[in-house]
C-alpha cells in the first residue's frame, strides 16, 4: 500500500487497507508480547480501535505504524495491568479460528514462547521491539517512553533472567546471553 | 546471539495461529470518538457555566427580612474585591448601601498601585461599585461621603476619576446612574470645598461646610444644585472640635435646618436664618442627619452617660446613650417617643423608619483605642476610632433590632432616605462578583498564575518520578 494514498483515501477505506496489509504483523507482536493467541487477539482488537478512533491523527504523517506500536505496547501494559479482569473485548467470535497453541509450532518455538512468556511485561517488551522489530534503542525507548538507559538496563535484565528462568535457551542463543 | 534470538522469535510467530479482527472495529472506534467529543464539549460547557456563575454574576440570596419586591437595603454585605470596579467604569445604578472601613485591600489599599481611601457602593441590583480616594484613608461613608435621598447620587469634596484634574476645588456630585460628575467651585476660591454635611430632602440642594483659608476655618454653606449657587449661612462660626456625627440635620420640609456650633445648636431656615439657638451642654450632641422626628416638630438628641475623657477601650464601649428631644419651634426641651439607650463608642441617627422607628447606626470602639483628655482630632465616629459598625432600629417602647450588620473591617455606612423611610431592610443580598475589574486585577492575577505554574510544575515532576518508578525494571 503506498503510504501517500491512504491520507487521501475515505478515512474507514484508508482503515480498512491498512488492517488488511498490517494485521498480520501486529499479531505476531502482540502473539510474542502475550505469548497466549487470546490475549494476542484482544490486544490486537483493542490497538485497532484505538487506532480508529484517532485514525486521522494516526494517519496524518502518512506513516501510521509508528503510532500503531506506540498503542500496541501501551495497551500491552495496560492489559496486563487490569489482568484481564471482567472484560469482555470482543464483540463476536470471529470465523475461522485457527487451532489451539498447544499444536502451533516446532518444539523451539513452543520453548521461545514460553520463555518469553516468564518475563515481566517491559522485559519482554524491550527483546521484542530490539531484536523481533529491530528497533534501535533510541526508537525503543520513544516506543515505551523511557529513556535510552532504562531500555538499555531492561534489555541486560530481560537476557539475564532468561538465562535463569529458560536454561534450555542457553544452549539455543548461546553464551551471548551472559554477557 | 542477537540474530539467534530474533531467528527465535520469528520461527515462533511463524508457527503463531492468526489472529483476525471483529469486522466492527472501525465503528466502534469511531463511536469511541464520538463519546469522547462529547464527554469533552459537555465538561467544557459545566466548566464554563460555573465559572460564569461564579466570577461573574453576583450571587443573590433569599430575603431575610420584609422587603416586599422593591429595592430594599441587603440583609447583609460583602466586602468588595481588591480590584473591583468604580462607579465610573460601570456605574451601579441607585444605591442601596454605601460603606468604607479599613478592610485590608477591600477597603484601604495602598496609593502606589491602588487608592488609601475606598468606599463602596451597593446598587439596588446587587452589583459592588467603588468610589477611590487616593490619599485619604479615613475617609467615611454618610459624613465625609453622603448618599442622595433617593440614592442616585453621591456628595464628596472630591474623587479620582478620569474626568476632573486633580486640582479641581469643590462640592463634587456624582451620578450612581452615569458614572459623571459635576463640581460646584468653592464660592470662597482656591483650597478644598464643600464636604457635604446634610441632603435637603427633595435632593436639590445640600447644606456643605466650606474650608475658607485652608487651614480648618469653616463656613457652612447651602449649595443649590440646580444652579451651582452657594450661599453663606449667616453667622456660622465654630468655636469647638468638630463632630462630624452631630454636624446638621434638614427638617422634612426642606426649609428649615439645624446645625452644630460647638455645644450650641441653631435652628435656621431658607427665608428667614436663624429662628433659634439652645446650648446643649458638653454631653449632649444632635443625633445625626435623620435628628426631626417625620413630622418635623422635634429635633433628636442624644446624651452621654458614661466616659468623655481619658478612656479606655473599655469605658468607650460601655458608653450609653439616650435620646431626648428638642420642641422645632422653640428649642426648649421637649417629650417624645421614649427611644431605648444605645451602648457603643457612638449613636448616629440616620432616619426614620415608616414614622416611628429611628435607624441609627452604633458604632463600636477600635481595638486599643483611647481618648486622651484633650485631643482636638478626637472624633466619636471617626475612621480611626472606630472597630465596628451596626445598622439599628430603635422601636419607642425599647425593641431594638439589627437591620445590617456588616463584616468586620465596616467602620462606617451610608442609607438613602427613602430606603429607610419605607423601612426597606432585609432585602436580598448578593456577593461581590470579581468582574467588571480595575486594571490592577493584575497586581493579583499575576502572583495567582505564577502560583498556579509551580504548582503544576510540581504536579508534573511527581508525574514524571512515578512513572519512571512504575517503569523500574522488575528485580
Amino acid at each position: 500500500m503506498g503510504e501517500g494514498e491512504e491520507v487521501r483515501m475515505d478515512p474507514e477505506r484508508a482503515f480498512d487497507t491498512y488492517v488488511a496489509a498490517r494485521l498480520a504483523a501486529w499479531s505476531r507482536v502482540a502473539y510474542l508480547l502475550t505469548g497466549d493467541r487470546h490475549l494476542a487477539e484482544d490486544l490486537v482488537q483493542v490497538t485497532f480501535e484505538r487506532v480508529a478512533r484517532h485514525w486521522e491523527r494516526v494517519s496524518a504523517n502518512g506513516d501510521p505504524d509508528p503510532y500503531v506500536r506506540k498503542i500496541l505496547h501501551s495497551q500491552h501494559v495496560s492489559l496486563w495491568r487490569r489482568r484481564w479482569r471482567a472484560v469482555e473485548l470482543r464483540a463476536e467470535v470471529p470465523d475461522g479460528r485457527p487451532a489451539p497453541d498447544h499444536a502451533a509450532g516446532s518444539d523451539r518455538a513452543v520453548m521461545v514462547r514460553d520463555a518469553l512468556r516468564r518475563l515481566a511485561p517491559r522485559q519482554r517488551a524491550v527483546l521484542v521491539l530490539r531484536y523481533f522489530e529491530d528497533l534501535t534503542e533510541v526508537a525503543a525507548a520513544d516506543v515505551l517512553g523511557c529513556s535510552v538507559s532504562t531500555v538499555k538496563s531492561q534489555t541486560r535484565d530481560a537476557l539475564a533472567r532468561l538465562r535463569v528462568l529458560a536454561p534450555e535457551l542457553v544452549d539455543l542463543v548461546g553464551a551471548e546471553v551472559e554477557r | 546471539m542477537t540474530a539467534r534470538l530474533r531467528e527465535m522469535m520469528t520461527e515462533a510467530t511463524d508457527a503463531a495461529p492468526a489472529v483476525s479482527l471483529a469486522a466492527d472495529t472501525w465503528r466502534r472506534g469511531r463511536r469511541a470518538r464520538h463519546r469522547a467529543r462529547a464527554l469533552g464539549a459537555a465538561a467544557a460547557l459545566v466548566v464554563v457555566v460555573a465559572l460564569t456563575t461564579a466570577l461573574a454574576a453576583p450571587v443573590r440570596t433569599a430575603s431575610t427580612g420584609p422587603a416586599e419586591g422593591g429595592p430594599a437595603v441587603p440583609a447583609r454585605l460583602d466586602l468588595p474585591w481588591m480590584w473591583q470596579a468604580t462607579v465610573q467604569q460601570d456605574p451601579p445604578g441607585p444605591a442601596a448601601v454605601l460603606f468604607g472601613g479599613d478592610a485590608s485591600y477591600r477597603l484601604h489599599g495602598a496609593d502606589l498601585f491602588d487608592s488609601e481611601g475606598k468606599l463602596a457602593v451597593v446598587g439596588r441590583g446587587g452589583d459592588y461599585r467603588m468610589l477611590l480616594y487616593a490619599g485619604v484613608e479615613t475617609i467615611t461613608a454618610g459624613e465625609d461621603v453622603q448618599l442622595s435621598p433617593d440614592g442616585t447620587r453621591v456628595a464628596h469634596d472630591f474623587v479620582v476619576t478620569p474626568e476632573l484634574p486633580d486640582s479641581a476645588g469643590g462640592l463634587v456630585i456624582t451620578d450612581l446612574a452615569t458614572g459623571a460628575s459635576t463640581v460646584f467651585p468653592n464660592p470662597a476660591g482656591g483650597g478644598a470645598c464643600c464636604t457635604p454635611v446634610a441632603w435637603a430632602p427633595d435632593g436639590g440642594s445640600l447644606l456643605a461646610r466650606q474650608y475658607t483659608d485652608g487651614h480648618g476655618a469653616a463656613r457652612l454653606v447651602l449649595v443649590n444644585l440646580a444652579d451651582g449657587t452657594s450661599r453663606p449661612i449667616t453667622g456660622y462660626g465654630p468655636t469647638a472640635p468638630l463632630r462630624t456625627a452631630s454636624a446638621g440635620a434638614f427638617a422634612p420640609d426642606g426649609q428649615r435646618f439645624v446645625v452644630a456650633e460647638g455645644t450650641k445648636v441653631r435652628l435656621a431656615d431658607r427665608a428667614n436664618g436663624t429662628l433659634w439657638t439652645a446650648d446643649l451642654g458638653p454631653r449632649r450632641y444632635l443625633a445625626g442627619v435623620g435628628a426631626f422626628t417625620p413630622d418635623g416638630a422635634l429635633i433628636t438628641t442624644v446624651t452621654l452617660d458614661g466616659c468623655l475623657d481619658d478612656c479606655d477601650e473599655a469605658a468607650l464601649a460601655a458608653r450609653r446613650w439616650t435620646f431626648g428631644y428638642l420642641d422645632a419651634r422653640t428649642g426648649a426641651d421637649a417629650a417624645g417617643p421614649a427611644l431605648p439607650p444605645v451602648t457603643g463608642l457612638a449613636v448616629r441617627a440616620l432616619g426614620w423608619s415608616r414614622g416611628t422607628e429611628l435607624v441609627a447606626l452604633r458604632y463600636a470602639p477600635e481595638t486599643g483605642a483611647h481618648k486622651p483628655s484633650t485631643d482636638p482630632w478626637w472624633n466619636d465616629t471617626g475612621w480611626e476610632q472606630t472597630g465596628h459598625v451596626m445598622l439599628l432600629g430603635l422601636a419607642p417602647g425599647g425593641a431594638t433590632r439589627t437591620l445590617l450588620d456588616p463584616p468586620d473591617g465596616v467602620l462606617n455606612m451610608d442609607i438613602p432616605r427613602d430606603l429607610i423611610e419605607a423601612g426597606a431592610f432585609g432585602g436580598p443580598s448578593s456577593s461581590a462578583s470579581i468582574f467588571p475589574a480595575r486594571p490592577i486585577i493584575w497586581v493579583a492575577v499575576v502572583p495567582l498564575g505564577f502560583l498556579l505554574v509551580g504548582a503544576g510544575l510540581v504536579g508534573w515532576l511527581t508525574f514524571i518520578v512515578v512513572r519512571r518508578r512504575r517503569r523500574a525494571p522488575a528485580r
